[in-house]
């Protein structure tokens, strides 16, 4: 079938809109390499690459060369070019360097890169204005090889990217930090607008002594107890969660004393339940269809054995001032009383008054 | 298809495309609206909905209705219907209703109430082996019956599969989403940086920990930020070690061991503007294939927990602290502390003043079954401790059960104190105050016995000495009306006996030699028998007169002469015994009543030759020593005798205590020993056994030999004992011409023969009252009046002050005799008065000697 120019330029568009739709975040290698190749489709360029301002004077450079593996230092660092800055950036228009040999810009000047074009990567705000965020860069091997290029239709791919870019980023970031909790020590319960959990990082399922398939679909309650105020998690989400627009999201840590018990079954074989005191962070999600809240929940168990051993210390210096007063004042005063202390507490092991319960 | 046709669906898939490129995730609801959108540009339908199913039984429905707002369950959970699952997701095809109301299907109504028609995709994605799998149903409703059949299935199958490629990965990113979200706002600071070590990326909480904004943060080298471990392992050698071995697939992470931190070296927040040091926790995660982010870490501010175990630490500290203290308590105070197994009632624990106190090691002690139980070392002690022991757990066992509030132990309830003598490894026994309480816990059971042993060796011999005073006061009292009425016919017949030798050795009476000489020798031994009663009702009084009572008549002694004097006393009965040595270093005099240091030196020296057997043989010996360091005399009497058993060694100075049969002593020699030397000021003891004469120490139990007696006696003119200047009385003088006394004495038998004895040289003139005393002074002078002074009616005293008023020459002229102790009153009358006194009872020669002083003086005086 011969395709009209349209069924061309839609083709073509498709293509490079089918890669962005199955990556949401172009600036990992293999996801770029697609983009290069849906691109390589209508314009036979050398080198492909994305700029991105790192600081003012800096960029930072995804690119892909054709025929050749990703270079080791993929978004790696470079100056950023004033002529570039000037024309891409600031009057939003492509620059064309038809020989790079003639000394505009050097540092291109290598054997991939005779020619080359750099598109302004452009989003829109809600007003309409447009801004500058990125440039996309096609190199030849050929002086004037950069003629070839549709400048309308690359121009297109480049604000397509544009409107994923940002995203991208933030979408990059979202992956790493979410990486983090989920590999994180400190455990994590989602649950909808119903209270059923559905969602938990892998330290949930250690600190609840369940397996996945069985924490989806808990209601939240029956995993995290009330506070002494009877407040359980539903409650604290709300209260959260008051007053938030969709745009926002809500939190709200529990004081460091304030905790809550999570019922855990014993991951010994008699699958006992167990009480975990555990600190919670509550966030209330404004516009999430399927999670209402998030609880993240830190394991207090070592903290209260050693608030307890803390405090049993402390019982017994006081314990041990009283029977010395009572020793240096009247020798046959009352017995200590009797207080079970810490291992560390040392000798006397047998004394009156050591540790010997 | 032609070019418009297919230009048609590229475009119509162009729109749709743009859509899920613009939003990363579908599931939301403005997305959803969007993609409708799209879709209805290819189709007409009613209603569309995407359902994702959440474990096997159901589903999430993210729906829009053309024309109307989201619903608010905007994914909300619906069950899973079978026919679908069986159409779409186990044969992969679109399933077609075209007229509800036959009832083939009635799930739309959990999408669409009102359809009449609709038809469901399957969403598809494929794997990377080419085959697909079903992962949600994308469902469109129509009003109309038949009005699913307008769709064009290949497009929408088209559309289907494009969402299945998004789908999996918008339900990540919004998962993502949310767990990135927490992670902002988290309490844990993030610092992320990338290949070159340049912070590229921070949380709020880190903007907060580090006290610098985000643009002064980004770009940092990490390294200026996190200090290294202690083992020099920075954060960069740490994502390293995280990333090894990683495949591009992969992340690593490392968490740092609870103990293990960095230093976070963060700006204050402060207007100073300094640097300050955070120590953290971090979990460093390397990600292998960030072109942005080489590594993560995630900070947990440790001031707290560091301030928290600085205060574990220095309370631990301080209960070592206190621990040893109260060990050193424990072990220090003057008491016996033990804990008993409440069980067995074995001890578990004793601290070491017992071992000091009872002789025997504490381990040995601790692992002697019933230890203490036999330390008690009579039967009454035994049956004391086994009740109290007793009484402790029956209190245990009473307390509240568990559950219910500890009572400790009230002190009320408390087995009350007993006291018994304890014995000690190779010493005398002592005698303890014990108190034994229970141990409870907290929830009130018994978990062991404690108690206390109070040394009241010292309180007890005081108190017991204190009775003994008591008694012996009562004696001493008793004693000096024993004494008077004794010392009259003592008097009397002392006299008699002085005048029965005169006569027998008057010129009238002739006797056989042989008889003569017993009859003297039975006067003398009469002689000694009156004065041995009357020696010990003397002593007697001892204890009925206070200590100040004697400082009126302290002299001051030659010790060694009166050394002398008592060997010379006793000489008989030592030398069948033992050998006397002496050695007298020359001594300072000591102030003592006269005569009372001879007493006591006579008794250690009759007890010393008392302790050595007959059959013990020639090489026996008693050794009196004298000494002296300036400040103090030491007199020492040394036998080899019999010795003196340890347990006793304490009870000897006790009155009444002896060892000796009834003929040879009373017991109360010893005591009255020490009254006479404590009262001097000085200090008198015994040791016993000694070391053999060879140097070998016999101090095998059971065994003794030979005792030495110290007296320790402040030396005059030291301390206390500043000496008076002694008085010298002139020589007395023998009157000229007989004298003429007048003898006031109401017991006539006594007044008869001092008549008798005094008339030989003087002119006696007897009163038998004061009253009559005093008509006869009317009557004419005296030269001496000998003047009893305790007499019935008018006493002595008051007769010597009336006439003291009427004619002081006459009150110049009286002497005094009594034979009792004389008692304040009378101690402080004969002081003012400056008369001589006479003891009953007295020689006839020691009246004469005392009338020729009197009169001698009397005429001495203009």
């Amino acid at each position: 079938m011969i395709k009209s120019g349209e069924t061309s330029r839609l083709s073509a568009v498709n293509s490079v809109l089918k890669v962005l739709v199955r990556h949401a975040n172009l600036l990992q290698p293999q996801p770029f390499e697609e983009l290069a190749d849906a691109v390589a489709e209508f314009v036979s360029f050398r080198r492909f690459a994305l700029l991105m301002p790192d600081e003012p004077e800096y960029r930072r450079v995804y690119e892909v060369t054709q025929g050749r593996a990703l270079p080791a230092q993929f978004g790696r660092r470079v100056p950023a070019l004033p002529a570039v800055v000037q024309r891409v950036y600031k009057e939003q228009l492509p620059l064309f360097v038809h020989d790079a040999r003639e000394g505009q810009d050097g540092n291109r000047a290598d054997a991939d890169a005779l020619s080359y074009v750099v598109f302004p990567v452009r989003v829109s705000d809600t007003e309409g204005a447009r801004r500058v965020i990125a440039e996309l860069t096609l190199t030849f091997h050929e002086v004037g090889g950069a003629r070839q290029v549709q400048v309308a239709l690359m121009q297109e791919v480049a604000d397509i990217l544009g409107s994923t870019l940002e995203r991208a980023v933030r979408l990059a970031r979202d992956r790493r930090l979410a990486m983090i909790l989920k590999t994180s020590g400190d455990a994590m319960l989602a649950w909808d607008s119903e209270g059923r959990v559905t969602d938990a990082n892998a330290a949930a399922l250690v600190l609840t002594g369940r397996p996945r398939g069985q924490l989806i679909g808990v209601p939240i309650i029956e995993l995290l107890g009330p506070m002494a105020d009877g407040r359980g998690p539903l409650e604290l989400a709300a209260s959260a969660g008051r007053g938030m627009s969709s745009e926002m999201t809500g939190r709200v840590a529990l004081a460091p004393g304030v905790r809550l018990d999570l019922f855990a079954r014993s991951m010994s074989s008699s699958r006992e339940n167990r009480r975990i005191v555990v600190a919670a962070t509550i966030t209330a999600m404004a516009d999430d269809p399927l999670v209402a809240a998030h609880a993240l929940l830190r394991d207090l168990t070592q903290v209260v054995l050693a608030e307890q051993e803390a405090a049993k210390r402390l019982t017994r210096i006081h314990e041990l001032e009283d029977q010395q007063r009572q020793i240096l004042l009247d020798k046959s005063v009352a017995p200590p009383p009797v207080v079970d202390a810490g291992a560390d507490a040392g000798p006397p092991t047998s004394g009156p008054g050591g540790p010997t319960r | 298809m032609t070019t418009s046709g297919e230009t048609a669906r590229l475009s119509a898939l162009n729109a749709v495309l743009k859509v899920l490129v613009r939003h990363a995730n579908l599931l939301q609801p403005q997305p959803f609206e969007e993609l409708a959108d799209a879709v209805a540009e290819l189709v007409s339908f009613h209603r569309i909905a995407l359902l994702v199913p959440e474990g096997s039984d159901h589903r999430r429905v993210y729906a829009v209705t053309r024309g109307l707002a989201s619903p608010a369950l905007f994914g909300r959970r619906a069950p899973m219907v079978p026919a679908v699952v069986r159409r779409v997701y186990v044969e992969q095809l679109p399933l077609f209703v075209d007229d509800t109301r036959q009832g083939q299907e009635s799930d739309r109504a959990t999408i669409d109430a009102d359809a009449l028609s609709y038809v469901v995709f399957p969403v598809r994605v494929g794997d990377t082996e080419g085959a697909s799998r079903v992962i949600a149903e994308l469902m469109l409703t129509f009003h109309e019956v038949g009005g699913a059949r307008q769709v064009p299935v290949a497009l929408m199958q088209e559309v289907a599969d494009v969402l299945g490629s998004t789908l999996e990965r918008a339900l990540r990113l919004a998962r993502d989403r949310r767990l990135a979200m927490i992670l902002k706002t988290s309490g844990d600071a993030m610092l992320a940086w990338d290949r070159e070590g340049r912070v590229t990326d921070a949380n709020a909480a880190a903007l907060v920990l580090t006290g610098r904004p985000r643009g002064q943060l980004i770009g940092v080298p990490i390294i200026e930020l996190l200090g290294p471990m202690a083992d020099g392992r920075g954060p960069l050698e740490l994502a390293a070690s995280a990333g090894r071995g990683m495949s591009s697939e992969m992340t690593g992470r490392v968490a740092l061991a609870p103990g293990v931190r960095l230093d976070l070296f963060a700006r204050s927040m402060s207007s100073s503007r300094e640097n300050r040091r955070i120590v953290v926790a971090a979990t460093i995660t390397a990600m292998a294939d960030d072109p942005l982010v080489a590594a993560h870490a995630l900070l947990r501010d440790l001031t707290q927990v560091v301030v928290a175990e600085k205060e574990a630490a220095q309370r631990l500290s301080r209960i070592h602290e206190l621990e040893e203290q109260h060990r050193t308590l424990l072990d220090n105070a003057p008491l016996i502390i033990f804990r008993l197994d409440p069980r067995t009632a074995e001890l578990v624990y004793l601290n070491r003043h017992a071992e000091r106190l009872l002789g025997v090691p504490m381990e040995e002690a601790l692992a002697t079954p019933g230890f203490l139980r036999a330390a008690h070392a009579d039967p009454e002690g035994v049956q004391c401790f086994d009740s109290a022991v007793a009484r402790a757990r029956a209190i245990g066992d009473a307390q509240p059960s568990q559950g219910e509030p500890l009572q400790v132990t009230p002190s009320a309830s408390r087995p009350p104190p007993y006291e018994a003598r304890l014995s000690r490894r190779n010493d005398d026994a002592i005698t303890a105050r014990g108190t034994i309480y229970p141990l409870l816990s907290e929830r009130g059971e018994l978990v062991a016995i404690e108690g206390l042993l109070v040394d009241v060796s010292a309180e007890h011999a005081a108190r017991t000495r204190l009775i003994q005073n008591d008694r012996l006061a009562t004696l001493g009292t008793l004693a000096a009306g024993v004494a008077h009425e004794i010392n009259n016919p003592a008097a009397f017949i002392l006299l008699g006996l002085d005048m029965l030798d005169r006569l027998l050795k008057g010129a009238g009476i002739t006797m056989e030699p042989a008889a003569a000489k017993g009859a003297s020798e039975l006067l003398h031994e009469l002689r000694d028998s009156i004065r041995r009663i009357v020696d010990i009702a003397r002593d007697l009084r001892l204890f009925a007169s206070s200590p100040s009572q004697d400082n009126g008549r302290r002299t001051v002694i030659d010790v060694n002469r009166t050394v002398e004097s008592a060997l010379s006393l006793t000489r008989g009965q030592i030398i069948e015994r033992a050998q006397l040595h002496r050695s007298l270093e020359e001594v300072p005099p000591v102030l003592m009543d006269d005569g009372r240091l001879a007493q006591v030196l006579v008794n250690l020296l009759v007890n010393a030759a008392q302790a050595i057997p007959r059959a013990y043989g020639r090489d026996q010996r008693i050794t009196v020593s004298t000494r002296s360091d300036g400040q103090t005399v030491e007199i020492e009497v040394r036998d080899t005798g019999v010795g003196i058993p340890r347990e006793i060694l304490s009870r000897i100075w006790q009155p009444f205590f002896t060892t000796k049969s009834a003929d040879l002593g009373t017991g109360l020699g010893l005591a009255i020993s020490r009254e006479i030397v404590e009262r001097a000021g000085g200090r008198i003891w015994a040791e016993s056994p000694l070391p053999r004469l060879d140097g070998s120490d016999d101090n095998a139990e059971g065994s003794t030999s030979g005792a030495r007696f110290v007296i320790s006696l402040p030396a005059a003119g030291t301390g206390e004992s500043e000496a008076p200047t002694p008085i010298l009385s002139p020589l007395p003088q023998v009157p000229a011409t007989r004298a003429r006394v007048l003898v006031v004495e109401d017991e006539p038998s006594l007044a008869k023969a001092l008549a008798n004895e005094l008339g030989r040289l003087h002119h006696v003139i007897l009163a038998s009252s004061a009253a009559e005393a005093l008509t006869q002074m009317e009557g004419g002078s005296f030269d001496v009046v000998l003047c009893d002074l305790r007499m019935p009616g008018m006493s002595g005293e008051a007769l010597y002050t009336r006439v003291e008023q009427i004619d002081q020459v006459h009150a110049r002229r009286f002497i005094f005799m009594t034979g009792v102790g004389f008692g304040a009153d009378v101690e402080r009358f004969l002081a003012a008065a400056g008369r001589p006194v006479l003891e009953k009872p007295f020689s006839a020669d020691a009246a004469l000697e005392a009338i020729v002083k009197v009169v001698s003086r009397n005429s001495a005086k203009p």
